[in-house]
């Protein structure tokens, strides 16, 4: 009851939108720690998938583990998409009629666009999962390791980035993240109230830091791949994976997640 | 003396469909103030026999908060950190035009012209804004030394003069900063202290019965403030709130439940 009351206030949800959006930007700082995996070769990246599936493997399953992480970074976007609508659906309503003329001093373009950056991102999570972790669209082949059934991570993303689209794609989604967490990480703190005057300069300044970090550390690895300064996967990893990837694909459409 | 092409919103009613109007000022001395350049106006208009343009204003030195218009898209016009009416002409320059316009939210419904009504802003206040309870007796909360720097804190919260600005300036037309003065400044002090969670919650719930829009954390409010009131209050209320939604125990000594 006292949560319900909490989330029908303005002030819940922003806090909402907060916490839900500081565990998204945790996931992604432990994803972009894994992409990084990428740069000490195809045996290391690929390890790390397996790994990713096996660690805890003992308390929580194969793959146990995963599914739990999966379910709560699920849970906290569809939270903080469910109530960014709300907060939008209360601001427009908010100001029926307009002003024929404005002026913002302040008001930067980042500020104002999380809404349309925010559904792009989306657009861009969707495209995302369904290219590389189940595969469904695959503009390049999909390798699928039989052994353990998991996509194949370095030669799927070697063979993607090499479609100067595909990195096209990834880059500008990630400079769209960036632009998000600008404004976003700030914000969090700000929201959550551990803003003041002593610690703003700070929470600026991790809001940065995190914007960029992660739009280079992330869009490093589809330019890295596309202008070939990581290297295709060694001869023997293709030969290995090429017969079984045909089947793979064959009966990829309704084996999606692998 | 400057000219200047103005285009003023007329409305005659809260229910009528309203429209720009497009009047020329010649001579205009750059010394007078914004609302003497309006009263001029008024007087050009009444010469000619047509209806003065309406619009709020009284004590004309920065501290009644009455003079609600938005000039060339900014809440009490150009300046920095001031009233409309202690804007002066000579932050214009000859031959510029200017755009009129009421505060515009669905909380603050049109009178008529530039007039709106702000008691959305009084019903907030009414809420909580204020301390009924005494904090007393002993020591007695009046002789109760307050160190400087919360003393401050407190005084550049409480220097809100609800003129709302705040709410005219933010793209989601949000009360937030308003509101978090006006808790603040009283949360901050010890007579403050017994009603402070109740204050926080219900001025929160009341601004949003009062249909204003949440804060997307732009600092638009900041920038229009006429008492450049920091959108630090509104972390703070944040804080403040969920303290006192989530942590703060409901049930307490004397209810027959407690302990």
């Amino acid at each position: 009851m006292r949560l319900l009351r909490f989330y029908q206030s303005s002030v819940g949800k922003k806090v909402v939108v907060a916490v839900t959006g500081a565990i998204m930007i945790g996931f992604l700082l432990a994803h972009v720690w894994g992409n990084l995996h990428v740069y000490f070769g195809a045996e290391e990246i690929n390890d790390y998938s397996v790994w990713l599936r096996t660690f805890l493997s003992e308390i929580f399953g194969y793959g146990g583990l995963l599914w739990v992480i999966r379910a709560i970074i699920g849970g906290a976007l569809v939270l903080h998409v469910i109530t960014i609508f709300l907060l939008i659906r209360q601001n427009r309503a908010a100001r029926p009629v307009g002003y024929k003329k404005t002026s913002h001093r302040r008001r930067i373009v980042v500020g104002s666009t999380m809404a349309l950056s925010g559904i792009l991102i989306l657009c861009f999570i969707v495209f995302h999962i369904l290219q590389f972790t189940t595969g469904t669209i695959h503009p390049t082949t999909f390798h699928v390791d039989p052994s353990n059934g998991l996509g194949v991570v370095y030669i799927n993303l070697y063979e993607a980035f090499q479609v100067w689209w595909i990195a096209g794609i990834y880059v500008g989604a990630m400079a769209l993240i960036g632009i998000h967490i600008y404004h976003g990480a700030w914000s969090m703190f700000q929201s959550i109230g551990m803003n003041n005057q002593d610690r703003n300069g700070t929470f600026r300044a991790v809001a940065v830091v995190l914007s960029i970090g992660l739009f280079l550390g992330f869009a490093s690895v589809p330019v890295l791949f596309w202008t070939d300064v990581l290297p295709p996967p060694a001869e023997h990893d293709i030969a290995v994976q090429m017969p079984i990837d045909e089947s793979a694909t064959a009966g990829g459409e309704n084996d999606q997640w692998n | 003396m400057i000219s200047l092409t103005l285009h003023v919103w007329r409305q005659k009613g809260p229910e009528v469909r309203g429209s720009f109007e497009t009047y020329r000022m010649k001579d205009v001395d750059p010394e007078i103030s914004f609302l003497e350049m309006m009263d001029l106006l008024n007087e050009q208009l009444a010469g000619d026999g047509k209806v003065p343009v309406v619009f709020d204003s009284d004590c004309r030195e920065g501290i009644c908060g009455s003079c609600s218009m938005v000039v060339n898209g900014r809440p009490h016009g150009p300046g920095e950190a001031c009233t409309t009416c202690q804007v002066r002409m000579r932050q214009f320059n000859d031959g510029d035009e200017l755009w009129i316009e009421p505060f515009r939210a669905r909380a603050f419904p049109l009178v008529r012209d530039l007039m709106v009504n702000r008691s959305a802003l009084d019903r907030v206040i009414e809420s909580g804004g204020y301390i009924s309870v005494h904090s007393g007796p002993k020591p007695e909360p009046n002789s109760i030394p307050i160190s400087h720097p919360v003393a401050e804190e407190a005084m550049d919260a409480a220097e809100c003069i609800g003129c709302g600005a705040c709410v005219a300036a933010c793209p989601n037309a949000s009360a937030m900063l308003f509101t978090s003065a006006k808790v603040h400044h009283l949360n901050l002090l010890p007579q403050g202290q017994p009603e402070a969670k109740s204050r926080v919650l219900n001025m929160v719930h009341k601004m949003d019965e009062e249909r204003f829009g949440a804060c997307t954390n732009l600092a638009e409010c900041q920038d229009a403030c006429p008492k450049d009131i920091s959108i630090r209050f509104i972390s703070a209320m944040n804080r403040d709130y969920q303290l006192a939604a989530l942590v703060d125990p409901i049930k307490r000594k004397g209810t027959l439940e407690s302990q």
